[in-house]
């Protein structure tokens, strides 16, 4: 049987298809990260905010991933994810949070 | 460097196709942020209501030795109560296409209802998170929903002549102004004082890249294009903790919310629900609805800068 995708959202470098294959209905996202650990790394390079100190850019896909797995409130969670070494392209300030 | 490559795939959540309405949450959540983040409850009721109580103010005075006890007068609980409303979306597929292959018209229905939950979950987005009045409706008028920017008014910076919603009415909008790192500390630091501690901080992409211009940051804004901003969820450190910027296109664009999402609930009567609707032509048409409302369980942990420019 023949597969349809169908385009739900597209933002720039996100992509959620949803896609329908035999019996099976699936919803698959993905993001070019690109442009977001540019944004990151700017912000980085820039002067910090008196009050306001720019830690971090979760790329869309990685925040919904939170949402359908349940820890998106989850500070705990969080804290361990922007501490991870390999999401350290993702920081603009790169001490512990 | 780290194992991060320009592409990420993060997730196929699949069902069967009978299942659709369970992979309804699962379409792009986050065009609908105020809805993902916040918990969910089911009401027996089109009206429900709930319980919000305060702490009385606290008193450092101490007590004499052998005092006699003066009974203090009990805090009350509020009641405070929303209605739910629905809203409906519906898709049809052609008998010609049936003809012609059912499997396709099986195929382009689920297609059809996809999109369509999608447009849904925008309009209860709205719904939720905007400014409208609670309206209890009658035979000629749909039931509305208090939304979010209405129950506000005790952490709230507006613009002049703004003023607080009611039980009755939404806010009144204000003259817009610019938004600037003293507005949004004012308020983060009303809520500190109020014990509030927002987590999440809903806008437009136009006040999430003004944010990103805060003092010191005078290029970046210039740098960055809103569809970059849309991309990514920012997160700051402050004095009153860490606070992500969430981008949004269905909240106002001149509101920006702070939201703490344990003290705020999208109450389902009835939660997605698909229907097929009787034949009145050469078509198969499928209804999907939700009658909903939201429970603020206390407006006082959530707070708004309102009025910006746009």
């Amino acid at each position: 049987m023949s597969k349809k995708i169908s385009v739900v959202a597209h933002r720039e470098g996100y992509n959620s298809n949803f896609i329908t294959e035999d019996d099976v209905v699936a919803v698959q996202t993905t993001q070019d990260v690109s442009k977001v650990i540019k944004h990151a790394q700017f912000l980085g390079e820039q002067k910090a905010g008196k009050d306001f100190r720019h830690v971090a850019e979760i790329p869309m896909v990685i925040y919904e991933k939170a949402t359908l797995e349940g820890w998106v409130n989850d500070e705990a969670k969080w804290k361990e994810w922007l501490n991870d070494r390999d999401n350290q392209v993702f920081r603009s300030w790169k001490g512990k949070v | 460097m780290a194992k991060v490559t320009n592409s990420f795939t993060t997730y196929d959540a699949t069902s069967d196709r009978e299942d659709l309405a369970n992979v309804i949450y699962n379409i792009d959540p986050t065009a609908t942020p105020f809805m993902s983040m916040i918990g969910s409850k089911n009401i027996s009721n089109v009206v429900f209501d709930w319980q919000t109580e305060n702490l009385p103010s606290p008193s450092g005075t101490g007590k004499l030795e052998g005092f006699e006890l003066s009974r203090a007068t009990s805090t009350p609980t509020t009641r405070e109560s929303n209605v739910a409303q629905i809203s409906s979306r519906d898709a049809t597929v052609s008998g010609s296409q049936d003809a012609s292959n059912p499997a396709a018209k099986r195929q382009e229905l689920s297609h059809q209802m996809a999109l369509c939950a999608k447009a849904l979950k925008r309009d209860m987005e709205v719904a939720l998170c905007q400014n409208t009045a609670k309206a209890g409706g009658d035979a000629t008028t749909a039931r509305q929903t208090r939304s979010f920017e209405a129950w506000l008014s005790t952490n709230v910076s507006a613009g002049s002549g703004g003023a607080n919603g009611s039980a009755s009415a939404a806010r009144t909008d204000g003259t817009q102004r610019s938004l600037t790192e003293a507005l949004l500390k004012g308020v983060l630091q009303t809520m500190f004082t109020n014990g509030a501690e927002p987590k999440v901080a809903v806008c437009g992409p136009v006040n999430k890249g003004v944010i990103s211009g805060f003092t010191g940051r005078s290029q970046a804004r210039q740098m960055i294009d809103a569809q970059t901003v849309e991309a990514s969820v920012a997160v700051y450190s402050s004095d009153f903790g860490d606070l992500k910027i969430v981008p949004s296109n269905r909240s106002r664009e001149r509101s920006l919310l702070l939201v703490d999402p344990e003290y705020a609930k999208v109450a389902y009567l009835r939660n997605f629900t698909s229907m097929d609707i009787a034949k009145v032509g050469d078509a198969d048409t499928k209804l999907i609805l939700s009658e909903y409302g939201l429970e603020v369980s206390n407006e006082a942990a959530h707070g708004i800068v309102a009025d910006l420019s746009t």
